[in-house]
């Protein structure tokens, strides 16, 4: 083969790789530039636990267990206990109430069980997956990290089809 | 039951069964699963929840498999469109006013409600309309109550009245308006419990454990109480290391207790992880100073130290081991074994309220199981209050009435409530017990015995002929009151009224759950009180596993001792004169047995770790004895030490832990049977002691409160804060939505760690 | 208001028009005592029974159980006292009949009960009567006591070796009370609940003894059976049923009242048009509940023109029972889907707690109906309510289930279009089904 040839083949193929590579260049792009922009998540996706209350602002777990039994990682732990006040003072919406009830991160695999389980809609997945800590047992999060009037939002990621969406993907479908 | 057998045909397949049979109870044998709520096999016959229906050929409806007796040629459908139409629709019933929360439940998961509906729930709920709402309420510290989770099975109040002969709870009102519940709303009741065991569903539930754990989540282990001498069975539930709650087991197996617990059993288990319980060894430095913790090493090398000082100084008999009726039978051999072979001293003694052993050395038949109370024919009881004392004994003695047809004698200084079910109640002067010793060894005496325990002489005639003419058991029970011949007169009776078609049985009413089996480990049954007389005159140490009685404190000699040591759960007044306290483990942390007073010998199981650095009561004699020099070669094993037990005491000969395996068929302890003999210096005696006693007593004529016993605070129940508000008269609380425990504070010293502010 | 007979003697009612008809000497005056005579003379209390077996009398509380076979169970060798014990607890809606017998002729009531405590060899009988009837025990009381006064009660009754008492007793108002083992139970001094069958209470009744219990209207018949003898008072009737039946008509005739009846009497048609003086304010006739309201509603279309016999097996081929004779008679105004909510109601109200399908089944039917009612109604609830009384009809501990059920059963398969009218319809009355209801 003759290097004319040669260069001509070589050129070609660079010509044939850099056009794939330069019709994207005018094309929408897919990288975001996290964390300067934040991330779209669809509705569905599984981020950390949210812990919901009701409109009077109280728990609305009763601590039946039901996600601790469904979790195959064995990552909840709860300890249940009785609030005798009157209704409206109650931490939680029942009397019995969940007076610790952690989730242990390093364990939990997102499957969904638990919020699938639960018979009082209390425990849904949230958004917030900036989950990366320093020291391990960190990644063990109490009531309070959980609860959703406490758990702090992150603002690096947008919901899909949400008010806030502004470059879904799907959007145009 | 006759032995007769019927030809039942169930779905097709053709069975023999004896004549008399239950048809659910048959069906179940057989694997066909029949569904019910109220039919209990231990209760009188209620057929109202309409689950158990089945159709017989020739009738004309469907009918409740759990009233129908077996007949010959019967013809049995249990699985048809028919039947699950009509058991899906009963469930639907049941279901419609049901609150459906689950979730919040207590039962939740054991409940049989649950997994009725598991089987023969429908997809859909057609009742849309608004369900009959009624609030939660306390009956009881004990009892909570959830009245609309109530399935109106009754199983409850059978209980109540059958078992315990209480009737404190009944069903009020009338209709779908029907609530169970008790007049005025608050009952004040032996507090038992089973109410809340057989309740099916989660309307009557564990007050002092509400809302605080799942089933599932417990360990469930089974032990025996640690309570009275009936040894009952039960279940521990666990979870980490922290005993939640303590049921009975499950009531389709056939064990000693059944289902049946008392209040101490259920409610009586706080203690194991109170935070009082001392968690390191203590040492008091000096007399007059303060218990200092220590860690175990230093311990035990300073008591092994001091006790060497002190034999060395003094003599081996200067020193005294004193076991308590409370612990194991591995324990108890263990401090047996350190007295005998370590320190070879003579003075062992147990700190029981009352020895048995001149009843055991006469034993002149076979001890009665609680099968047999049941079943008996005549029961004779001698002092003593079974009702408080030993429930499930008094529970059988009932049933034994109620639904055996026996004939109860009472012969009782206080008219105790079993008199209701007392064919006969004699009733004697305090302090006389032993007169009806004497009136049953023979009519001789019947003019002094009638003359002093205040009674027609008539009476102690009727007694006789009826233990004489009784065909089949007659089961002699008798308490502390009596005397060490009387106790030996009453154990040679099986000769006495010894006749055709009659078995006489015998039935000590010891105190402690281990009473039988302290004694069976006693070597010379040497007292405690004269131990502790000879404090600081020829006993100069003492080493004490459990505490003193209170009946022992007032004649104390403690102080005067040089050195004490002691093994206990808690700080008591015992250990208020100790030199070295040994934090011990309780029952629900450590393996062993008791015997109890069947001569069962029955497994104590581990359910927890021992709490803090406790230590089960035989490792710590063990590892003194080890540091002394004598190492008993047990390791860490208890099944080892009752290994050795079975190898040197005749009575345990041959049993092992796996034999004692089977909680529900226990086995008796082999005590020798004494041959007849010759009772008149016993009977002298007693004739003796008799004729001094006065013949003017006042007779009591008051019926004890219920309770005055069980609510009684010991060093354990004290520790339950439930215990203080029984123990304080229950009284009624201001509301009864709220556990009475948030409302009324009795003692400042009752800590509770969910006590709201 | 009438009460008398049709179609036959007055016999049962033979004495009630009479001034002071309820005091001793006017009930012997008219032939009072002297049945009791006769047996206590002649009769041995085989004899008795034989005559009551011969009568074909069958029990008037509405389960129609021959009486001379239900006193034939009790065992002659029971070592037990023996009761007899009547059901006055007459709470039936729609029947009144007991009350005049026991208002006006209180005498009948016990020579009745004498007759039959000689026949099962009694020495102590009850008349137990419903909480609201406290002055009929009044009326009771006082003519025990003139009995008892003239030897006729107590020991050596008309100088014979016989004694026996009778004593009364009020229940506290409970429907299920008239169940007869409910009724045991109530006076035992229990809740009022029924109990198991087996054992029968001619086995195992009051205080675990035998024990025969009576309908007012049963007991009343014995004194003319043992006058006229079993066979006379069997051909007043039919083979099967003898003797005459009261019946308490009420609703809207023009002449509401308590008819005595010849079993048997042929035609239900004649009766209401006729003898019962037609339907009131010239209506027409919608439906009839013949035995009280415990039984099958019958339309009019069932009645007119088909010659229903008036008598255990004429009503059943008719499609309704005898029941306790409680006759009524609604008129086209009446909304059936109204009345049956009200019969539910009482059903509900008067469940004694103790079975699932009874306690929740009928509370859960009257909280369909007053969902239907205040314009809930969906048109599936017509086989809704059918189900549930499917469900509970026959799965009762006791017959009051079974009770409950029919009526509502009847009333939407028999009046589809009363119940369509609140089903189909909502409030505007825009149909929200197309189709058959049913």
């Amino acid at each position: 083969m003759s290097i004319i040839t040669e260069v001509i083949e070589s050129t070609r193929a660079i010509i044939q790789g850099m056009s794939v590579t330069l019709s994207y260049i005018p094309k929408r792009k897919q990288t975001v530039q996290y964390p300067e922009e934040p991330v779209t998540v669809q509705p569905r996706y599984r981020g950390q636990h949210l812990l919901h209350v009701d409109e009077l602002g109280r728990e609305k777990c009763v601590a039946c267990f039901l996600c601790a039994a469904a979790c195959p990682s064995e990552c909840i732990y709860i300890e249940a206990a009785d609030d005798p006040r009157a209704p409206e003072e109650r931490t939680g919406v029942d009397e019995r109430y969940a007076k610790i009830y952690n989730i242990d991160y390093g364990r939990c695999i997102f499957c969904g069980y638990c919020v699938e389980a639960c018979p009082k809609d209390a425990i849904t997945h949230g958004y917030n997956f900036e989950l990366s800590v320093y020291n391990r047992a960190d990644l063990l999060k109490r009531k309070d990290d959980l609860l959703i009037t406490k758990q702090v939002q992150s603002k690096n990621y947008r919901v899909a089809f949400s008010d806030e969406d502004v470059d879904s993907e799907w959007k145009e479908v | 039951m006759s032995t007769e057998l019927v030809k039942v045909t169930i779905n097709a397949k053709d069975f023999q069964v004896p004549k008399g049979a239950r048809l659910i109870d048959v069906c179940r044998e057989n694997q066909f699963d029949i569904p019910s709520f109220c039919y209990y096999a231990d209760l009188a016959l209620q057929a109202s929840c309409r689950m158990c229906l089945v159709r017989i050929e020739k009738m004309p409806k469907l009918q409740t498999s759990c009233t129908i007796i077996c007949t010959d040629g019967m013809v049995v459908t249990t699985q048809s469109e028919e039947i699950e139409k009509a058991r899906r629709s009963m469930l639907e019933f049941l279901l419609a006013n049901h609150p459906l929360d689950c979730p919040v439940c207590d039962r939740g998961g054991e409940c049989e409600l649950q997994e009725l509906t598991f089987d023969w729930g429908n997809l859909e709920e057609r009742f849309i309309e608004q369900k009959n709402a009624r609030a939660e309420k306390y009956l009881s510290p004990m009892v909570a109550n959830d009245p609309q989770r109530c399935i109106l099975c009754k199983r409850c109040t059978r209980v109540c009245d059958e078992w315990m002969g209480e009737d404190a709870i009944e069903a009020g009102n009338r209709g779908a308006n029907t609530v169970i519940g008790t007049y005025g709303g608050w009952l004040n009741c032996s507090q038992c419990g089973n109410c809340i065991e057989v309740c099916p569903t989660g309307t009557l539930l564990d007050g002092t454990y509400r809302h605080q754990a799942r089933p599932w989540e417990l360990t469930q282990t089974i032990s025996t109480c640690t309570y009275c001498s009936d040894g009952c069975q039960m279940s521990l539930g666990s979870r980490g290391d922290e005993l939640m709650r303590i049921v009975a087991r499950d009531r389709y197996v056939n064990g000693l207790n059944g289902e049946f617990l008392c209040i101490k059993g259920r409610f009586g288990h706080p203690f194991v992880n109170h935070e009082e319980r001392i968690r390191t060894p203590l040492i008091r430095y000096q007399k007059g100073g303060r218990l200092v913790p220590a860690t175990w090493d230093e311990a035990i090398r300073f008591t092994a130290q001091k006790l060497d000082g002190i034999v060395a100084a003094r003599g081996n008999n200067s020193l005294a081991v004193v076991g308590s009726p409370r612990l194991t039978n591995e324990a108890l051999y263990c401090l047996r074994k350190f007295a005998a072979e370590v320190v070879e001293t003579e003075n062992y003694a147990v700190a029981d309220a009352f020895s048995l052993k001149p009843f055991f050395e006469s034993l002149g038949g076979p001890l009665a199981t609680h099968q047999d109370i049941r079943h008996a024919k005549t029961i004779v009881l001698i002092g003593g209050e079974p009702e408080e004392l030993q429930p499930l004994t008094a529970k059988q003695i009932r049933q034994a009435v109620r639904n055996g047809g026996a004939k109860l004698i009472l012969i009782n200084s206080v008219p105790i409530r079993l008199r209701e079910q007392a064919a006969q109640f004699i009733h004697i002067r305090p302090g006389t017990e032993n007169a009806a010793a004497l009136a049953l060894a023979g009519n001789a005496d019947d003019a002094l015995a009638a003359r002093k325990m205040g009674v027609e002489a008539a009476e102690l005639e009727i007694l006789r002929q009826t233990i004489s003419e009784t065909q089949g058991d007659v089961v002699l029970m008798f308490g502390g009151e009596l005397s060490a011949e009387a106790q030996a007169v009453v154990a040679q009776m099986p000769y006495t009224f010894a006749g055709e078609g009659r078995r006489i049985l015998l039935h000590p009413l010891a105190l402690f759950n281990n009473s039988v089996g302290a004694l069976d480990l006693d070597v010379n049954g040497k007292s405690v009180s004269d131990l502790l007389d000879a404090a600081g005159v020829s006993i100069h140490a003492m080493y004490m596993a459990g505490s003193l009685l209170p009946e022992h404190m007032p004649k104390c000699g403690l102080s005067k001792l040089d050195f004490l040591v002691v093994q206990e759960l808690f700080e008591t007044e015992t250990t208020a004169f100790a030199d070295v306290v040994f934090p011990a483990a309780s029952f629900a942390e450590i393996d062993g047995t008791f015997t109890n007073n069947d001569g069962f010998v029955q497994r104590v199981r581990k359910s927890i770790e021992p709490v803090h650095q406790s230590k089960p009561d035989w490792l710590i004699v063990s590892e003194l004895a080890k540091e002394l020099g004598v190492d008993f070669g047990f390791e860490r094993s208890a099944s080892a030490v009752f290994r050795e037990i079975a190898e040197r005491i005749p009575a345990y000969a041959d049993l092992r832990y796996p034999l004692l395996k089977d909680e529900s068929h226990p086995l008796q302890v082999k005590h020798a049977i004494a041959s007849k003999r010759e009772l008149a210096k016993e009977i002298a005696g007693i004739r003796r002691a008799v004729a001094e006693l006065s013949d003017d007593g006042v007779k009591v004529s008051e019926t004890p409160q219920v309770g005055h016993e069980l609510f009684k605070l010991g060093t354990l129940t004290d520790k339950v804060p439930q215990f203080h508000l029984l123990a304080a008269g229950n009284p009624t609380p201001a509301s009864f939505a709220i556990s009475p425990l948030y409302q009324i504070t009795i003692d400042e010293g009752i800590k509770r760690e969910k006590a709201v502010a | 208001m009438f009460i008398g007979a049709i179609g036959c003697e007055p016999l049962q009612l033979r004495r009630v028009h009479l001034e002071n008809s309820r005091w001793l000497d006017v009930y012997r005056r008219n032939g009072g005592y002297e049945a009791i005579k006769k047996v206590l003379d002649t009769m041995s209390p085989d004899d008795v029974i034989n005559e009551m077996k011969k009568s074909a009398l069958r029990g008037r509380g509405g389960a129609g159980f021959p009486t001379g076979m239900k006193w034939s169970f009790v065992p002659k060798d029971s070592p037990k006292a023996k009761y007899v014990v009547c059901n006055a607890d007459e709470s039936e809606p729609g029947t009144f009949k007991d009350r005049y017998l026991m208002e006006r002729d209180p005498h009948m009531l016990i020579e009745g009960i004498l007759i039959a405590a000689y026949a099962l060899g009694a020495k102590t009988n009850y008349i137990y009567t419903r909480g609201e009837y406290k002055y009929l025990i009044d009326i009771m009381d006082v003519a025990l006591d003139e009995a008892r006064a003239a030897g006729l009660l107590g020991n050596k009754i008309l100088g014979s070796d016989f004694s026996c008492e009778i004593y009364t007793h009020t229940g506290a108002g409970a429907y299920i009370c008239g169940e007869e083992t409910a009724l045991l139970s109530s006076l035992e001094g229990m809740r009022g609940h029924p109990r198991m069958k087996p054992p029968f209470p001619a086995i195992s009744g009051l205080y675990a003894s035998p024990t025969v219990v009576n309908n007012v209207e049963t007991l009343t018949a014995v004194p003319d059976i043992i006058k006229m003898g079993g066979e006379a008072y069997q051909k007043l009737g039919t083979e099967k049923s003898g003797g005459t039946k009261l019946w308490a008509v009420s609703g809207h005739v023009n002449q509401p009242g308590v008819y005595e009846l010849p079993m048997g009497y042929d035609d239900m048609e004649k009766f209401i048009m006729e003898d019962c003086g037609g339907i009131a304010n010239g209506k027409q006739l919608k439906a009839v509940i013949p035995g009280g309201s415990s039984v099958y509603i019958m339309r009019a279309d069932q009645i007119i023109g088909k010659d229903v016999r008036m008598d255990y097996e004429g009503l059943v081929a008719g499609g309704s029972m005898v029941g306790s004779g409680g006759f009524i008679v609604m008129d086209e105004t009446v909304d059936i889907f109204e009345s049956t909510k009200n019969l539910t109601e009482f059903y509900k109200h008067e469940s004694c707690g103790w079975c699932t399908p009874c306690r929740e089944g009928t509370d859960w039917l009257v909280k369909i109906f007053k969902r239907i009612e205040n314009g809930g109604g969906r048109p599936e609830d017509a086989q809704l309510l059918l189900d549930i009384c499917d469900n509970i009809e026959g799965k009762s501990f006791c017959p009051l289930g079974d009770a409950a059920a029919w009526p509502i059963q009847s009333a939407v398969k028999r009046f589809p279009e009363d119940f369509e009218k609140h089903l189909v319809n909502n409030s505007r009355g825009e149909s929200k089904h197309k189709g058959e209801l049913l």
